[in-house]
């Protein structure tokens, strides 16, 4: 009996059922959907193996009318099984997004080989398989460069959302909330001498904003500052005010964000303490320049935030997440009403107190 | 004291923690929603009081095992009472292996047959089964330790990405509808440990208890703090996608697939002593004949799987509940009257 089980030991504890080796697999780094005639055309970006091989990279495509579909028409065309747990970056075109994007988030949650551990984006003005096509001037594979931008910018300058896919599908089931997506644009340089410049480029743009898993508009930037510090997604912002007509760059340190959340009214109260970056020729030397420039600090943060919350109702897309406030705290209450009608009704005050700590290495402007 | 004592401790968290990961947790989180974690905080309470039955059934002559119990208080029917018991031993067995085999199949080996994934951990089973009962102890209790720092590390690991904002608002789904599937599936197959030394089960009975179901509800409110209970309502293993939120630290790739071994191990250890009740109730000297059965029943239910999560989640609960208590209370009353 021994002898029996050891020997079934040996071919099943062994490891070496279905074993593959890396070479095997096409590892997918990067993925482009696009939405033509009912047809989902997606894009593999696939890392190369070839060390004799210049090109990092091969973007294939393939077309059907789900994306599993179109990913095994793609599989015809490569000799290895296609592997997507190494997948950084998703980028689908404007038309998928306005279309709705819940049918090509459904196969990335479902197959186990997905780790749903990547960024998705929109490519704006441009089809989805432009942007991953693109030789990027400072990493290996577009996708990585996209992927790489917005980590180092998502909480830098206020203006790129956490689109995260796990944060994307929380904010699609959750209630009371919708998603916003952050957007790639294409940057052509014709005017440089191609020997020398990259002709194109691809640079994070606007917050997409949606309703459920449609795109309906963008945010512009001043906006995008504005849902960024509602949404609490801001380690360093910097904003520009005038003082006496020139220009004062305010860098944030620290945002302390406090709802007050009621059945009709959201209270917001911000507090900020940031510093004094730059100035252009202006002297700032007693304490009622600081005070005014603090006021002005605080203007322009709530200018930002109403303008988002304004742009965000007339979409009547909640993308602040107020009625999730609701429903945690008025469970009951929130049940009861259609949250799409009340939500433009909802009345939201702001106040922001700046506090400026220190100027910076100077004690006068040069 | 003696060296194993704690093995008793080890066996009752492995059998508190076997059915939480994708039968228990999928029930709680299907009826009480975001009140599941409440759930298990009133199940610690009133669970205590099966426990306390098991104590006291535990208590009598407790220098006798359970089986011999029913064979010393059920001279006649005594084979009737055990197989009523191994009915349910039985059951519990099949609805856990099925749910690991599903779960490795669904998230590592969606290529591999199930015939081979069964296989695979029956082998390890059977050879535990094919030992005495002083080396399964002390195989769980090698593994507890290692259950047990897993455990720790999960959690530590697994704090930073923790909203307790996702477990509002509270008592919106009725939690107390929740407690009947954890006292069923985590609290009432404890019986079958009583086929060890009952002394030192009834030492250990409601301190293992407690760490058991504590490590369950820290679990519990870790899986939908960090997941909210929309995605975990979307999710077939909520607990095994929890864990890939380790990655976000960037502490090392793909850790969730060492993690899970705590899972593989409560089930394994539970699986080994069960097949040990069956095999001491009948006196069944061929060890290979359960886990063979097990392999049979597996490969055809997981050929229509589908059916089984409303099943698990409002039907089964309750008839197991009022089935074991049933027997055991049974028992128990027997007892008073025969001294």
């Amino acid at each position: 009996m021994k002898k029996v089980i050891l020997l079934l030991i040996i071919l099943t504890l062994s490891g070496c059922w279905n074993y593959q080796e890396l070479n095997n697999y096409a590892i997918v780094t990067g993925m482009s959907i696009d939405y033509k005639n009912d047809n989902f055309e997606v894009g593999l970006l696939i890392a190369n193996d070839n060390k004799n091989n210049t090109n990092k990279a091969s973007l294939l495509t393939g077309s059907g009318e789900t994306i599993y579909e179109a990913i095994k028409n793609i599989s015809l065309a490569v000799p290895k099984e296609l592997y997507i747990s190494h997948l950084s970056l998703i980028v689908i075109s404007e038309d998928l997004a306005k279309h709705g994007i819940k049918s090509s988030i459904d196969f990335l949650m479902r197959d186990p080989a997905s780790h749903q551990n990547f960024y998705i984006v929109i490519a704006k003005d441009v089809n989805a398989y432009d942007t991953l096509s693109l030789i990027t001037p400072l990493s290996d594979y577009s996708s990585k460069y996209i992927e790489s931008n917005i980590d180092a910018t998502s909480k830098l300058q206020g203006k790129i959302a956490d689109a995260s896919f796990n944060n994307l599908v929380k904010t699609i089931v959750e209630p009371g909330i919708e998603p916003i997506i952050n957007s790639i644009i294409l940057i052509s340089n014709d005017t440089k001498e191609e020997s020398t410049k990259q002709n194109k480029y691809v640079k994070l743009s606007n917050i997409g904003i949606f309703k459920e898993d449609k795109l309906l508009g963008w945010l512009n930037n001043d906006e995008s500052i504005g849902a960024n510090i509602l949404l609490n997604n801001i380690e360093d912002l910097y904003i520009k005010i005038k003082y006496n007509n020139k220009n004062i760059i305010l860098t944030t340190k620290e945002l302390k964000l406090n709802k007050k959340v009621y059945k009709d009214k959201i209270v917001i109260d911000i507090k900020v303490n940031g510093i004094i970056n730059e100035t252009t020729s202006i002297n700032i030397n007693n304490s009622k320049d600081i005070d005014n420039i603090k006021n002005l600090g605080s203007k322009e943060i709530i200018e930002c935030i109403n303008k988002a919350i304004k742009k965000s109702k007339y979409y009547n897309s909640d993308i602040f997440g107020f009625g999730n406030n609701i429903y945690h705290k008025y469970p009951n209450y929130y049940k009861n009403i259609d949250w799409n009608k009340k939500y433009k009704e909802l009345k939201i005050e702001v106040n922001a107190e700046y506090n400026i700590t220190n100027k910076g290495s100077l004690k006068k402007t040069i | 004291m003696k060296k194993n004592n704690y093995s008793s401790l080890a066996l009752i968290y492995f059998f508190i923690r076997s059915a939480f990961t994708g039968i228990s947790f999928l029930a709680i989180s299907t009826i009480s929603k975001q009140d599941a974690w409440i759930s298990i905080i009133l199940s610690i309470f009133i669970g205590s009081i099966i426990i306390y039955i098991y104590y006291l059934v535990a208590n009598y002559k407790s220098n006798l095992s359970l089986l011999e119990k029913i064979d010393y208080l059920f001279p006649k029917s005594n084979i009737i009472i055990k197989s009523l018991l191994c009915l349910h031993v039985l059951f519990t067995i099949i609805y856990n292996f099925l749910n690991l085999t599903n779960l490795v199949q669904s998230q590592f080996l969606n290529k591999t047959p199930m015939i081979v994934i069964s296989i695979t951990f029956l082998v390890p089973i059977f050879y535990l089964v094919c030992q005495n009962k002083k080396v399964i102890s002390r195989v769980a209790l090698l593994l507890f330790y290692v259950s047990i720092i897993f455990y720790i590390i999960n959690i530590i690991l697994l704090t930073n990405n923790i909203n307790l904002y996702n477990l509002s608002p509270i008592f919106i789904n009725n939690p107390l509808k929740g407690i009947i599937p954890i006292i069923s599936y985590n609290i009432t197959p404890l019986y079958i440990l009583l086929i060890y030394d009952n002394n030192d089960i009834k030492k250990y009975l409601f301190k293992g208890y407690l760490i058991g179901m504590i490590s369950i509800l820290i679990y519990a409110i870790y899986i939908i703090g960090i997941l909210g209970i929309n995605m975990v309502d979307i999710l077939q293993y909520p607990e095994f996608q929890v864990l890939k939120f380790i990655l976000k630290d960037n502490l090392s790739f793909k850790v969730e697939n060492i993690f899970i071994i705590t899972w593989i191990m409560d089930i394994y250890i539970y699986i080994v002593v069960s097949i040990k009740f069956i095999n001491l109730s009948y006196n069944i000297k061929n060890n290979l004949f359960i886990p063979l059965l097990i392999l049979c029943v597996n490969i055809v239910i997981t050929k229509n799987i589908t059916f089984l999560s409303e099943l698990i989640a409002y039907y089964f609960p309750i008839m197991l509940l009022i089935y074991v208590v049933s027997l055991i209370l049974f028992i128990y009353i027997k007892s008073r009257t025969k001294k």
